[in-house]
């Protein structure tokens, strides 16, 4: 089994009975260039909500960018894409989305950056 | 008339064990073609839906599961394995008499052989779902066609080169079901296949799984499914239409202890798409080390 390292994992705080949501989070690659994984782990999210994100700085290739994307299995999914990522490259992934009906209170989203090391 | 105290196979909803069964015999609710996609507990789903027609259309191209339950009549346990293991073909409607020309499903998800057991009075259900890729089909249908064992009845398929009488022969045999199948056929090119045998080992986890689509053409429709049971959800990830040239997507699912299950995924493209030549596509599941 391959072993997802994370190497960041931030939960997005929703609130009760928001509607839509847009988050920013910080993300710093560090020293060593790598393909990354860049996935919006969601749980209980209502199914046709939409989630997407997006960096504000160029230099990934391809760009951290995933559309908004439709919610279809409940009650987990998983989506994002793969970038490589150059060393020290640092941004602002603005994660975004809709929600088809307001989520229930155990709703949670997690942006996570992860490489795979194949045990 | 006469009673049938084995495991019953039924061709209609709210039929008991009489034998030979009224009605048509094509449209048997205990045959239960599900789709592409599978559950996480047959046993107590399948068992607690027993009054309802759980059948869904099968998707030609694609990896499909198929479930078989019954109920047993008799006043002890039958517990169907090894040679008397329930088995289950499929045929051309056109070909349904000549037993010859029917296909046994021998794909199982966990590569072990299958089986049914069911207590005295209780329903059975198969311990987990065969697994079936039909093609498209035109000016005919498919047909499944069941066979389910139980101590002193035979229900045995014709030795002979025709079935004359198959309806009739259906509807005399207790153990014996017939279904037509509802199949959905492609519309591009589709591709199935096997994309990881994944085995849990002896310590049960969250697992994700997740399928990398590299250079996959945008507007793809990808899902994957083990049809073995045990994790929560169900390993099974409905058609989702890929969005970029680097697409991930998957689920999240607690998965048992030694648990074991082939993963098939299927691709169906954008109509008129058949070069794919630059694509590939990755199964992995993974578990969350910090």
């Amino acid at each position: 089994m391959n072993n997802l390292k994370i190497k960041h994992q931030e939960r997005l705080n929703l609130n009760a009975g928001d509607i839509q949501f847009k988050f920013d989070v910080n993300y710093d690659q560090g020293s060593e260039a790598a393909e990354v994984q860049f996935s919006l782990i969601c749980t209980n999210v209502p199914l046709g909500s939409t989630v997407g994100f997006s960096s504000n700085t160029s230099g990934p290739n391809p760009p951290i960018v995933l559309p908004p994307t439709k919610v279809i299995t409940y009650p987990s999914f998983i989506v994002g894409m793969l970038s490589y990522v150059p060393a020290n490259y640092t941004a602002v992934i603005t994660v975004a989305g809709d929600f088809s009906e307001p989520p229930p209170a155990n709703t949670s989203i997690d942006l996570q950056a992860a490489y795979v090391a194949v045990q | 008339m006469a009673t049938y105290n084995g495991i019953f196979e039924r061709s209609s909803l709210g039929q008991t064990n009489i034998v030979p069964r009224q009605g048509p015999m094509y449209t048997s609710p205990d045959i239960i073609p599900f789709g592409i996609g599978c559950v996480s507990d047959p046993q107590n789903f399948f068992k607690s839906n027993y009054d309802a027609d759980e059948g869904r259309p099968l998707e030609a191209g694609k990896t499909n599961y198929i479930y078989l339950r019954g109920k047993n009549y008799s006043n002890q346990k039958i517990d169907d394995s090894g040679e008397n293991r329930p088995r289950l073909f499929w045929a051309k409607a056109s070909l349904l008499s000549y037993p010859s020309t029917w296909t046994e499903l021998t794909r199982s998800p966990d590569r072990r052989p299958f089986s049914l057991a069911a207590d005295a009075g209780s329903i059975g259900v198969v311990n987990q779902p065969f697994i079936w890729c039909p093609q498209d089909i035109s000016n005919d249908h498919y047909c499944l066609i069941a066979q389910v064992q139980s101590p002193g009845y035979d229900n045995s398929i014709p030795d002979t080169m025709q079935i004359s009488d198959f309806a009739g022969w259906v509807a005399n045999h207790g153990g014996i079901a017939w279904r037509s199948v509802d199949l959905i056929n492609s519309t591009s090119l589709t591709i199935t296949n096997e994309g990881m045998f994944y085995d849990e080992g002896d310590m049960a986890a969250v697992i994700q799984f997740t399928i990398k689509c590299m250079n996959v053409p945008v507007g793809t429709k990808v899902s994957f499914s083990a049809g073995a049971p045990g994790p929560v959800p169900a390993i099974f990830l409905p058609p989702v239409t890929v969005t970029s040239l680097n697409f991930i997507t998957g689920i999240q699912c607690q998965v048992p202890a030694y648990y074991v299950s082939s993963i098939y995924y299927n691709l169906e493209l954008p109509p008129g798409i058949v070069d794919i030549s630059t694509a590939t596509v990755t199964l992995q599941a993974a578990y969350v080390a910090a």
